[in-house]
């Protein structure tokens, strides 16, 4: 067969290669219409960051592997925590320098973490590790979960020294923190955590989702780490860990910013749904409260 | 249609509708839209296979060319400009789609067999010659696509990809011979 023949065939043959339907034209000028006016514009489609997912597993792995290491220096130092507790300053030693820390300003810049104190019966849990009413005075002792609430300076629910809880605190069982479990048995210690490694997780996937342009948020995989990340916090919702209101608070606006991300489709009409998301993190602060949190969990898992 | 109705004249000048667009005339705006959109979203299609790939590839590329109509000066054909972001946002579109099915590929292929691999089937020349389209080099496909598909010539072709026609003419040439190649194997005689 010669070369023509054969391109004739070809041509021929080819004909229906990915033979296109007819054109849409109604509805995707829909959408190219609201673009041009402003109400949106589609993601660009461009090569996504495939490595922030393992990224973020290893991140969450290590913030674990920190999180076992304390629990288990804790347990073994009681007295050492008493006496933070009477103290009301931090042990030589004891301060932590490694995890990120908001602060009270919901912030990013990097302090020391204070360890919490020992609880008495019924005493600190996530939120009450320390409770200065006003932070700027006392920033070293900032409390970490009230970081974690948007809302205005909360009421300690339980002073460093062990003081009563606020009436308003949801009731407890006997020997429970304000996470609903004791705080010094192994279940608190799986909340706290799990609560760590939500947070730490929903962190990193907000991160990313910030720093990223709007090519990530049209890669299908960014709903997928979103749902992922669903499950534990409406878990987390379901459980004593949300008897705080500081947490309660922050994880139901964690999980409203994961559903919005899962929902994104990646068509160009999300563009307004991103500028959504970026506007409730924005308002409700949520980055800074979960980096300020993921402390705060890590804390309210000490014996 | 109701940029047609506006606009009777379809062959309004395409200069004056690209004016009325920048002033803000939407139905200008539908118009050129209309003018193009099928060979867009027909070259979408063909390099995407995939309708919603298509659809999104075409939507970006009429909002990036509304979102620049100011700069473009007329030294090409409206159309020319046009392919030549249709071309590039579908190659880019077809990458990143490419790297997320290749893993999920990789996954699959363990668990089944090739069908085309069994012995003893002759496989459908149609469907091979597809495969041979599929594992072309991107720009032998397009060319191809663009040129014994679409109908574009190596004109139209060069000016979209940033070539010239005679690279364009080589390139088509190539990818012919590489499919005749490819058919070669599995449709003994009809190829040779």
């Amino acid at each position: 067969m010669n070369d023509e023949r054969f391109n004739e065939l070809l041509r021929e043959l080819a004909a229906d290669y990915n033979a296109p339907p007819p054109t849409p034209r109604d509805a995707m000028w829909a959408v190219i219409d609201d673009a041009r006016r402003g109400r949106g514009l589609p993601a660009p489609r461009v090569a996504s960051r495939w490595w922030l997912r393992p990224a973020a597993g290893i991140a969450a792995v290590l913030v674990l592997g920190l999180a076992v290491g304390w629990l288990a220096t804790s347990r073994s130092d009681p007295p050492a925590a008493a006496a933070v507790a009477g103290s009301g300053r931090p042990p030589q030693g004891e301060m932590a320098t490694a995890l990120p820390h908001g602060g009270e300003t919901g912030g990013d810049r990097r302090a020391p973490i204070e360890r919490a104190p020992a609880a008495p019966s019924g005493g600190a849990g996530l939120a009450g590790s320390a409770a200065a009413p006003s932070p700027a005075a006392q920033p070293a002792r900032a409390p970490v979960l009230a970081a974690a609430s948007s809302g205005p300076a909360r009421r300690p629910e339980v002073t460093a020294a062990g003081g009563a809880p606020p009436r308003d605190a949801p009731a407890r069982r006997r020997g429970e923190g304000p996470t609903g479990r004791a705080v010094d048995t192994p279940p608190g210690e799986l909340d706290a955590l799990v609560t760590t490694q939500t947070l730490t997780q929903g962190e990193a996937l907000i991160t990313a989702f910030r720093a990223a342009d709007a090519s990530l948020a049209a890669d299908p995989r960014i709903g997928v780490w979103a749902r992922e990340i669903l499950v534990p916090t409406r878990l987390l919702l379901d459980s004593p860990v949300a008897g705080d209101a500081a947490m309660r608070g922050l994880l139901e606006d964690l999980e409203l910013v994961l559903l919005q991300i899962a929902h994104l489709s990646g068509s160009p009409a999300d563009s307004a749904e991103r500028a959504w998301i970026a506007e409730t993190l924005a308002r409700r602060d949520i980055l800074s409260r979960l980096r300020a949190a993921v402390p705060a969990g890590l804390v309210a898992a000490g014996p | 249609m109701l940029a047609r109705l506006a606009y009777p004249a379809a062959g309004l000048d395409e200069r004056l509708l690209i004016q009325r667009t920048l002033g803000g005339d939407d139905l200008a705006a539908r118009e050129l839209y209309d003018a193009h959109v099928d060979r867009v979203y027909r070259l979408a299609y063909r390099l995407t296979g995939d309708d919603e790939l298509a659809r999104d590839c075409t939507q970006e590329t009429f909002i990036r060319a509304f979102q620049h109509l100011g700069e473009f000066r007329g030294a090409s054909a409206l159309s020319t400009w046009l392919h030549s972001i249709a071309v590039s946002v579908c190659l880019n579109t077809l990458r990143t789609v490419r790297r997320l099915r290749r893993r999920h590929a990789d996954l699959e292929e363990a668990d089944r067999a090739d069908p085309g691999d069994a012995p003893g089937i002759e496989p459908d020349v149609r469907e091979r010659l597809k495969a041979a389209i599929d594992e072309l080099p991107e720009l032998y496909r397009v060319v191809l696509v663009m040129h014994d598909l679409e109908g574009y010539t190596h004109e139209e072709i060069g000016a979209a990809l940033g070539m010239a026609a005679g690279t364009s003419k080589a390139r088509l040439s190539r990818a012919r011979g590489r499919l005749r190649e490819a058919l070669a194997r599995f449709a003994g005689e009809w190829a040779r």
